[in-house]
């Protein structure tokens, strides 16, 4: 089974309360917080990873970015992928989702020419920094597979290589089994596993894996498709929502704390049931 | 003559209209007075529902304050399938090229709105948390980034409709007039569409045993700092005392398993709330999790390190340890 697994460099999320905008320039500023790979991403390797064990095949990792997503790319191959495509160009930058994923399927079909045709492609559900979570159904719909997003869990069934895949997906009153007919393209959320961690011999390994570097120039494109004017969406002003409250303190003893939240409780319009028996809340 | 149209899908939920279908509603009527303040028109607002809508959604989306319900009908769409279903949706569009088109930030809404955008080539904005036409008539989207610390203006200026999802929850229901909307059917050409390559099979619908998060009053929600299994029961405790309550949660309480069920998970990948009163105990405040309680009435939060990050998003701040706060409310909520 060969799959294609898309993945983004993000700035930390553990992180993200440190990012402020400068209040001259208007601009963002995240100094200091270090990249990593998009952790829902990791769970889209895994995932790969795992189908790869059981049907054999190879993992190639797709990454649009700056040059220096090279070395999240090596992360992943580090984690076990076999090879790695960085998508590069300052001419693909300011792209949004549409431009992102029409360039990524370009990227795709380069790669399926050259080394054969992928089966599967994987990508974590959405960014931790722009999440949009576009991008899966984005692919999939321009590269023409099926494709569902916000998948859980990937049942694929006995020994021999499926055609077909049954999914679960998130959804708000609990989950939708679906079967996907292959070649497809899956968005899956964080909760469908637990990436691996990497060992040092993968991080030797994936040094001498191949990794290519697609740009404007040997990637075929329509350039009116691609960064800023391939984008139908424009990005306008950038401001930080202010969520700060009063944050009076409450002080003394536990009992003398639960006295004067109670008061502070009733005065919110909650209704406290005498007895604490609402089971049927 | 109006000119304008806004979609606003209104997507099944169990024979019933998706409560985001009456938030978006709620919105673009509000909108929609911008629009006929710089045009002398309004625009049309529009229900769009697709596949077998029952006679109970159906009346509602009628009574609902929309112009006009679009019931899209066809063989293919009995059952939910998101490749037939934007398909549809596609050639209803290319009919009527709505102004505007809203969905919920749902699983379907996040699957179909993307698809949109390819089909019809035009932008989609994601998870907005608000939406308003500016000075110059531009429809402008916020959306946020970088969970929720930063919020975006997106505008797609050249190509329609405007396409954009919204996080559920984040707007409130302003009850509308009926204006006993006009049903228009629309019948898609969908004999060409292949319905085999997405079958869905089953519909695993959870049982909840209390209240969901985004419809409760009362929110005792409980972070990493609530430390193990047994703590946990104790917010159950403590919700218990109240009416209209739920038990919430942040990332890590249900990567240990002591929430269970991922659906009471608040922030940026879970739900968005605005209850009366919330009561957080051992949460730090990552925007993640801010993000999704910044519209709740009041805000308390227990958290041990005084400099914690929630205690700025809050109303009242408690140093202490979660346990022994939570405790000595119980006790006192006892007695009332
Ligand atoms: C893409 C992405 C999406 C995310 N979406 C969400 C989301 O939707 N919702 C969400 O919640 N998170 C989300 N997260 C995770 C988020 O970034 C934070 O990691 C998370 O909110 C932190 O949860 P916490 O406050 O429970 O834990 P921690 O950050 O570990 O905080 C625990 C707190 O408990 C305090 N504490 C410890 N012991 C005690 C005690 N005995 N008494 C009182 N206080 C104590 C500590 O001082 C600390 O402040 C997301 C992350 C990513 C990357």
């Amino acid at each position: 089974m060969n799959i294609g697994v898309l993945v983004k460099p993000v700035p930390d999320p553990e992180q993200y309360n440190t990012i402020t905008i400068d209040p001259q320039t208007k601009r963002l500023n995240r100094e200091g917080v270090p990249s990593i790979v998009n952790p829902a991403d990791k769970c889209a390797i895994e995932e790969a990873l795992r189908l790869k064990e059981k049907f054999g095949g190879k993992v190639v990792v797709f990454g649009m970015a700056p040059p220096d997503g090279r070395e999240k790319l090596l992360e992943c191959l580090a984690m076990g992928a076999d090879e790695a495509v960085l998508v590069s160009d300052r001419a693909f930058g300011g792209a949004d989702t549409l431009a992102t994923s029409y360039t990524l399927v370009k990227a795709l079909e380069k790669k399926a020419a050259e080394g054969g045709s992928f089966d599967l492609i994987l990508a974590g559900n959405e960014s931790a920094d722009g999440a949009t979570g576009h991008v899966p159904a984005q692919v999939g719909e321009q590269i023409g597979y099926n494709h569902l997003s916000g998948i859980v869990k990937i049942e694929s069934g006995s020994e021999s290589e499926p055609s077909t895949l049954t999914v679960f997906q998130k959804y708000e009153n609990g989950k939708n089994e679906f079967t996907i007919k292959l070649p497809a393209v899956i968005g899956v959320s964080r909760d469908i596993n637990k990436p691996r961690y990497t060992s040092a011999m993968g991080v030797i390994k994936a040094k001498k894996k191949p990794f290519d570097i697609y740009d404007t120039i040997n990637l075929e494109h329509d350039k009116e498709r691609i960064g800023l004017a391939g984008s139908p969406t424009k990005a306008g002003a950038i401001f930080s929502p202010d969520t700060r409250r009063k944050s009076e303190e409450l002080s003394g003893s536990p009992e003398e704390i639960a006295e004067e939240l109670v008061k502070r409780i009733k005065a919110t319009g909650a209704v406290i049931v005498s007895g604490g028996g609402c089971h049927e809340r | 003559m109006r000119d304008k149209k806004i979609f606003i899908y209104a997507e099944d939920d169990c024979g019933k209209v998706n409560s985001a279908y009456f938030e978006l509603l709620s919105k673009a009527c509000e909108i929609n007075k911008t629009i006929e303040a710089q045009d002398g028109a309004p625009a049309e607002l529009c229900a769009v529902a697709v596949g077998a809508a029952g006679e109970e959604a159906m009346k509602s989306l009628v009574d609902s304050g929309a112009d006009v319900v679009y019931n899209i009908k066809g063989s293919k769409l009995d059952v939910y399938n998101p490749s037939v279903f934007s398909e549809a949706l596609t050639q209803l569009c290319k009919a009527e090229v709505p102004y505007i088109f809203l969905f919920g930030s749902t699983a379907q809404g996040t699957e179909i709105a993307p698809t949109l955008g390819v089909k019809l080539h035009t932008g989609v904005a994601a998870h907005c948390v608000d939406l308003r036409i500016d000075g110059e008539g531009a429809f402008v989207q916020d959306v946020p980034a970088f969970g929720g610390k930063v919020i975006g203006e997106i505008i797609t200026p050249d190509t329609l409709p405007q396409i954009a999802t919204v996080k559920p929850g984040l707007f409130q229901v302003t009850k509308l007039p009926s204006k006993a909307a006009k049903i228009v059917s629309f019948q898609p050409i969908l004999d060409e569409v292949e319905s085999g390559g997405i079958v869905l099979k089953e519909v695993h619908i959870k049982k909840r045993n209390s209240l969901p998060v985004d419809k409760a009053e009362v929110i005792i929600c409980g972070g990493f700092g609530m430390g193990c299994d047994e703590n946990w029961e104790l917010l159950e405790k403590v919700a218990n005392y109240f009416e209209k309550s739920a038990v919430g949660c942040t990332r890590p309480a249900l990567d240990e398993d002591w929430a269970v069920d991922e659906g009471t998970m608040i922030g940026t990948s879970g739900k968005t709330v605005r209850p009366k009163l919330y009561i957080g105990a051992g949460i730090s405040g990552a925007m993640h999790h801010v993000c999704g309680i910044s519209d709740s009435d009041f805000i308390i939060s227990i958290n041990k390190d005084e400099n914690a990050e929630i205690f700025k998003t809050s109303d009242l701040k408690i140093v202490g340890d979660a346990v022994r706060i939570l405790t000595a409310l119980e006790k006192r909520l006892s007695k009332e």
